[in-house]
C-alpha cells in the first residue's frame, strides 16, 4: 500500500473539512470522533489538573478580583449604604423640622429663637410634686429657671424648674405637678397617619378650638374640655377629632413659645352638656425623650429684654 | 520507532496541554506540548512515520477543540492536522543540517516549526471564517497569540531535550532512523 498516496488523500480531505462551511454537515460526522477523543483524554487531564492545582496558585480569570479585594469592596459598599441611609434619615428629619418651624413662625411671628443645642436627658428624678427630667446643661450654659424644653424644635416637653452648675431639671407637661395648659386645635392640621411626628396642613378651613388641659393620672396624657371663645357662635365651633394637632396658646407661658405642639388628640369623649372632652397625648413621650433643646429669653444686655436670637450652649449651629 | 510509546507520549502531551494551558498562561499566550513532541519525533523518526505522527497529533488537537459558529459549538478538523503535518515535513527536511545534540538546535527547530504550523492554522481558519460568516475570528490577534505560544513551546522543547536521553530510547527514536529515512521523500 502506498502510504504516501494515502497521506496525500487524507490531507486533501482534511483541507476540505477545514474550510467547508458548517451547513454542509461535516460537523455531524466528526462529532462522534470528538466525543471519543474527549472521553479518552479527560481522565489524564483531570489528574493533571489536580496536580497543578496543588502546586500552582489558583489563577483568576482576567478582569476578576481576588477574594480579599472583593471582600474589602463589599465592606466599603455596605458602609456606604449605611451612611447613605443615615444621611437620608437626617435630611428627612431636618426637612420636617424646617417645615414645622416655618408653620410655628406663621402662627407666632414673635417666635424668636434663643435656644441651646440639643442637650442629653440623663434620666428621671422624683421630687415632692412629681417627676422631673434631668438635662445635661445648667447655669454653665446660662439656662435660667423658667426656660422651656422642646424636642425636635417644636414639640413641647416641659419647663425648667431648677438648675445647678451642670444640670437642669425639667417638669414635663404631662406630670401632675405641671399645672394647667391652654391649647388650640386648628381644623386644617393633622398628624401624619403613620404615627410619626410630622404635621400635615391642609388648605381651607381655618377654624379653631380652644381646650383647657390638665395632666391626667398616670402621667401619660392631658385631658381637657373644649371651650367656646367669646363672640363665637356655638354651632360653628370646630368638632375635635382624633389625630388633630394641639398647640400651646397659654398666657402664662412665654410669648415666644406660643404655638409649640403639645400633642395629638388621641380620644374625644362626648359629655351630656354638649362639650367635648379631649384626651391629648404628646407626640413625643416626655419620659422617653433622649435629648431636648432648651429655649429662653435672653436677659443679658446684649440680647435685650425681648430675647435675643441665636443659639447658646456647646455648639453653635 | 515504537508506535505504542509515541502514541502514549502524544496522549500525555495532549492531556498536559489541556490541563496546563490555563495554569501557566499569561495574557492569552500558552505553551504547546503536542507540537514540540511532534517536532521531536520528526527529528528522529522515519519520514513517513513522522508525517503521519504530525497529522494524527494535529487531528487529535482539532478533535479536542470546539468553536462557536453561529452560536453552535462546532468541531473544526483540519487546521491543526495540516499545520502539524507541515511542521513535521519542515523538521524532516532540515534535520539533516541540525546538530541534534545541541539544545539550541532543538529549541530553534521547535520555534520555527511551531511558527509554520500556526501560520498554516491561521490561514485555514481565516478562509473558514470567510466561508462561515458566523465564526468569530481575528486574524492578527490570533496570529500574534499563536506565534508567541510557539515561542513558549521552545521552552517546552528545552525540557524535552533535557529528558531526551530517557525518552528517545523508550520511543525507539535514534540517529540511525534518520539516516535510513532521509532521502525517501526525495524520490
Amino acid at each position: 500500500m502506498n502510504w504516501n498516496r494515502v497521506l496525500l488523500l487524507v490531507s486533501v480531505g482534511l483541507g476540505f473539512a477545514a474550510i467547508a462551511p458548517a451547513r454542509l454537515g461535516v460537523g455531524s460526522v466528526i462529532r462522534p470522533l470528538h466525543l471519543a477523543t474527549v472521553f479518552a483524554v479527560q481522565p489524564s487531564e483531570t489528574a493533571m489538573n489536580w496536580g497543578f492545582r496543588a502546586v500552582l496558585p489558583a489563577q483568576r480569570p482576567k478582569g476578576t478580583l481576588s477574594e480579599e479585594a472583593a471582600e474589602m469592596l463589599k465592606q466599603q459598599l455596605e458602609e456606604a449604604r449605611r451612611e447613605k441611609l443615615a444621611m437620608a434619615a437626617r435630611v428627612e428629619s431636618l426637612q420636617t423640622q424646617i417645615e414645622q418651624l416655618t408653620r410655628v413662625l406663621q402662627l407666632n411671628p414673635g417666635f424668636a429663637v434663643r435656644e441651646t443645642t440639643p442637650l442629653p436627658v440623663d434620666g428621671i428624678q422624683s421630687d415632692a410634686s412629681g417627676t422631673l427630667l434631668k438635662v445635661r446643661g445648667g447655669s454653665n450654659i446660662s439656662i435660667p429657671v423658667g426656660a422651656i424644653a422642646v424636642a425636635e424644635r417644636v414639640h413641647l416637653i416641659g419647663k425648667v424648674v431648677s438648675t445647678d452648675a451642670l444640670n437642669s431639671r425639667v417638669r414635663p407637661i404631662v406630670d401632675g405637678g405641671a399645672g394647667e395648659l391652654t391649647g388650640v386645635i386648628f381644623a386644617n392640621e393633622r398628624f401624619q397617619s403613620d404615627g410619626t411626628t410630622k404635621v400635615l396642613q391642609t388648605v381651607g378651613d381655618q377654624s379653631r378650638l380652644i381646650v383647657k388641659l390638665k395632666p391626667a393620672e398616670g402621667g401619660l396624657t392631658l385631658n381637657g374640655i373644649s371651650s367656646i371663645e367669646r363672640g363665637v357662635d356655638p354651632s360653628t365651633v370646630l368638632a375635635p377629632e382624633e389625630g388633630m394637632v394641639v398647640r400651646l396658646m397659654s398666657d402664662d407661658w412665654p410669648r415666644s413659645e406660643q404655638m409649640l405642639i403639645i400633642g395629638r388628640v388621641s380620644r374625644v369623649i362626648d359629655t351630656p352638656n354638649g362639650r367635648k372632652v379631649v384626651v391629648v397625648t404628646p407626640a413625643i413621650d416626655p419620659r422617653r425623650v433622649s435629648e431636648v433643646t432648651v429655649r429662653f429669653v435672653d436677659s443679658s444686655p446684649a440680647g435685650g429684654a425681648s430675647g435675643g436670637n441665636g443659639p447658646v450652649g456647646r455648639v453653635a449651629p | 520507532m515504537n508506535p505504542l510509546a509515541v502514541t502514549l507520549m502524544m496522549y500525555l502531551c495532549l492531556a498536559l496541554e489541556s490541563a496546563v494551558r490555563t495554569a501557566v498562561a499569561g495574557g492569552g499566550v500558552s505553551p504547546y506540548f503536542v507540537l514540540p513532541a511532534v517536532v521531536m519525533v520528526a527529528m528522529f523518526a522515519p519520514v513517513q512515520s513522522a508525517l503521519w505522527t504530525g497529522l494524527l497529533a494535529g487531528l487529535a488537537t482539532d478533535l479536542l477543540g470546539v468553536r462557536m459558529i453561529d452560536q453552535v459549538p462546532t468541531v473544526v478538523v483540519g487546521p491543526h492536522a495540516l499545520g502539524y503535518l507541515a511542521a513535521a515535513y519542515f523538521t524532516t527536511t532540515i534535520r539533516g543540517m541540525m546538530m541534534k545534540r545541541s539544545i539550541f538546535a532543538w529549541v530553534f527547530v521547535a520555534i520555527c516549526a511551531g511558527g509554520l504550523a500556526q501560520c498554516t492554522v491561521v490561514v485555514l481558519m481565516t478562509v473558514r471564517s470567510w466561508v462561515d460568516g458566523g465564526m468569530a475570528w481575528t486574524v492578527w490577534g490570533e496570529l500574534g497569540t499563536r506565534l508567541f505560544s510557539a515561542l513558549y513551546g521552545g521552552a517546552v522543547m528545552a525540557g524535552f531535550w533535557l529528558c531526551s536521553r530517557v525518552m528517545l530510547p523508550i520511543m525507539g527514536l535514534n540517529e540511525q532512523a534518520t539516516s535510513r529515512g532521509y532521502g525517501r521523500m526525495m524520490r
